[in-house]
């Protein structure tokens, strides 16, 4: 029918209505990555973004602090659980003194730094807050830097009393961008002596500036303004097994490092993990794992380890040299909060894990993107414009083929680049599998020599460089695909057939179903690996990107969502200038 | 020589008193205001103000759920020993017990009520 009308049509008028199609075409891919992107209607953005965020912990958690030798090392939690109420015949809030006894015990261990998760804004009617003076005192005494939670930044919090006024920190969770805050803004552009930060920064930062400033390299403060994309392990400190037992949940059997089977390897659980949370089982998973910082229940302090010898040192001894976060570990206090595939855990838990973070990545943490301010509250982040300038790269070229590619567009400039890119790229997939194969050889290498060589560690060395053959594997896999598509392209190209309609001629050039698979989880795989090696912006984001290119790269056939919209208007015009122009064939009549 | 005897007798008690009551344990604080009770039976005995246990003697652990034997006014009773502190010199740590500490499922389906749980025993 289309074909039909447009016979009827003269070149000009063909050329109009094409140019027409094409800047509509590009308008209506724009509109759509705004509607998708901001208006996010369905919560189709929010909802991929949160599965692809289970998808990426369950792949990177394996992986995560297995190169690095200060992850786990420098880091504690020490937890007033459900079995410490009951040993200490007890409920919460614990008094002053049971407080200060477990910090005293805490103190004597001589860790690093403690912060205290407890909110003490008001004083007992019963009990001083004085009684913290001793151990502000003791700590001082033996340069600890001590801080005590004042509750979450931005809801005019008060400051706590005395003696804790000068010791507070804001302890606030994840934002609803799931990004943890570092540092805060200063409230009317008052600038204070040192700004304000949250827990584990605050820790980070009075740990650099004095006993660490040797292991923290350079510390500049103005590194960490960016909130944290807090990275999970899955793996425990190897000192928790005198804590507690891991017999409980199935997901512990590989949570030693270096210890069990093959089947414990990095490697190994990143693939059947990432396939199970690729097709959305990942829920039966995220119960029963054991936190990643070495956590010991308050009552556990003076006991001494499972399995271990009596005369033994008491599990306080475990605390020396670490950053001790001291907080609750019970659920019906609502201090929890629900990590991708982990499932909920407790607030003090996340504060420590993205000290962690800190200590294992330094100012190269993961992090959102930067934010720029256009004024009168809005702002755009680079990710945004990375995303942006991709899509209408990919835009314009789809609208550079779907004008050139019909056939009654005269050979121009245009058509001679279109078959240039087309001859080329189909010499070089003409080329012998290994030929063609040395470009992603070469990338491969080229991102595992920087990666290995930027370790501190090379103790996962193994499974590091098995992750860039798999890479190379799945571009070697979709160069196969894409040189059989070549090869059945050009094939047909040969054989025309002369009564085939315009959508089977557009049909032909279109890529296989497997090879346009293949080429999306291969540019999954390229842009998760340069994420993960520079840029360490969200990788959830990138996923959401690639699969609204997906659905574009649906949006080729005619009953597509963008080319839909495109026919309507297109079909409404055409009508409308059929109505007011003139027929060539009944002018020449 | 009874008069010696007895002598002796005085003597060695008012040499022994102190030194019983220096080796005897008692109670010197206590980390809430109530402290929950039971009787040697393990009947509860629902919540003792701290007064009523601060300077008591211990008089023995009961073996079998580790809870402190204290003499006070209403006669022996059981308290939890991580209630209180004592006037014992601190002994060697005993063993922790098992015990499991784990993340919670997202909705409250098929987990338990806390994130630390005891291990069960086995078979079950």
């Amino acid at each position: 029918m289309r074909k039909n009308l447009f016979s009827r049509q003269s070149p000009r008028l063909i050329n109009k209505t094409l140019k027409y199609r094409s800047a509509l075409y590009v308008v209506m891919m724009l509109v759509f990555w705004i509607v998708y992107k901001f208006f996010d209607p369905l919560s189709l953005e929010s909802a991929t973004k949160n599965s692809s965020a289970q998808f990426f912990s369950a792949i990177t958690a394996p992986f995560y602090g297995m190169s690095s030798p200060r992850s786990h090392q420098k880091v504690a939690v020490v937890t007033i659980n459900d079995l410490t109420l009951k040993r200490f015949d007890a409920d919460l809030p614990l008094s002053y003194q049971r407080q200060v006894f477990v910090l005293r015990q805490i103190l004597e261990a001589d860790p690093a730094a403690i912060y205290v998760d407890f909110r003490m804004a008001y004083e007992h009617t019963d009990e001083s807050l004085t009684q913290f003076q001793s151990i502000l005192d003791e700590a001082k005494s033996k340069h600890i830097p001590i801080f005590f939670a004042r509750g979450e930044e931005g809801h005019d919090q008060i400051d706590l009393p005395a003696p804790l006024t000068g010791v507070e920190s804001y302890s606030n969770a994840l934002e609803t961008s799931s990004a943890y805050p570092l540092m805060f803004e200063e409230e009317g552009g008052e600038k204070t002596e040192k700004s304000q930060a949250n827990a584990a920064f605050d820790v980070y930062r009075s740990l650099c500036t004095s006993t660490w400033s040797g292991q923290c390299g350079v510390f500049r403060e103005d590194d960490f303004h960016s909130p944290m994309i807090i990275q999970w392990g899955l793996h425990v400190d190897p000192d928790q097994t005198q804590v507690t037992s891991l017999d409980n949940s199935p997901r512990n059997t590989c949570a030693v490092p270096f210890t069990g089977g093959i089947l414990c390897r990095s490697i190994v659980q990143s693939f059947t993990l990432g396939f199970r949370a690729f097709w959305g089982s990942s829920r039966d998973y995220e119960v029963g794992h054991a936190y990643y910082p070495l956590t010991i229940g308050a009552q556990q302090l003076n006991e001494r380890g499972r399995g271990t010898p009596p005369g033994s040192p008491p599990l306080s001894h475990l605390l020396k040299g670490r950053a001790v976060f001291y907080g609750t570990d019970i659920r019906d206090q609502h201090d929890d909060t629900v990590i991708p595939f982990l499932g909920r855990v407790p607030n003090v838990v996340l504060h420590a894990m993205a000290f962690d973070n800190l200590v294992t990545y330094g100012s190269r943490y993961f992090q959102e993107p930067p934010e720029h301010e256009l004024g009168r509250g809005f702002s755009f982040g680079t990710a945004e414009v990375c995303e942006l300038a991709l899509w209408l790269i990919f835009t314009g070229w789809m609208a550079f083929k779907f004008y050139y590619s019909h056939p009654q567009i005269p050979a121009g400039h245009g058509t001679r680049l279109q078959r240039g890119l087309l001859r080329k790229s189909r010499d070089f997939l003409s080329l012998p599998l290994f030929v063609s194969a040395i470009i992603p050889a070469c990338f491969c290498v080229a991102l595992a020599v920087f990666d290995l060589s930027h370790l501190p560690s090379l103790r996962n060395g193994i499974d590091e460089t098995l992750l860039y053959v798999c890479l190379f594997l799945l571009l070697l896999g979709t160069l196969s695909l894409l040189r059989l598509s070549a090869r059945r392209a050009e094939a047909e190209e040969t054989a025309p057939e002369d009564d085939e309609s315009e959508a089977e001629k557009a049909e032909k050039l279109r890529l296989g179903f497997w090879a346009h698979l293949a080429l999306l989880t291969s540019l999954t795989g390229i842009v998760f690996a340069l994420n993960e090696l520079f840029l360490h912006w969200p990788n959830a984001d990138w996923v959401g990107f690639i699969l609204l290119w997906l659905a574009v790269g649906e949006s080729c056939e005619s009953t597509g969502f963008v080319l839909t919209f495109v026919n309507f208007f297109s079909r409404r015009s055409q009508d409308h200038t059929r109505k007011h122009t003139p027929n060539p064939e009944s002018l020449s009549q | 020589m009874k008069k010696i005897l007895s002598l002796g007798l005085l003597c060695g008690l008012i040499l022994a008193s102190p030194i019983r009551a220096a080796t005897t344990t008692t109670i010197n604080g206590v980390f809430e205001k109530t402290v929950h009770a039971f009787s040697e039976t393990y009947a509860p005995l629902g919540q003792i103000p701290a007064s009523e246990l601060m300077n008591q003697p211990v008089v023995g652990i009961d073996e079998n759920r580790g809870l402190l034997k204290v003499q006070t006014a209403r006669g022996i009773v059981l308290i939890a020993g991580a209630a209180v502190t004592t006037t014992k010199a601190a002994a060697a740590p005993r063993e922790t017990a098992c015990s499991y500490i784990a993340t919670l499922s997202a909705s409250s389906t098929g987990s338990s009520a806390g994130f630390a749980d005891n291990c069960k025993p086995s078979g079950h």
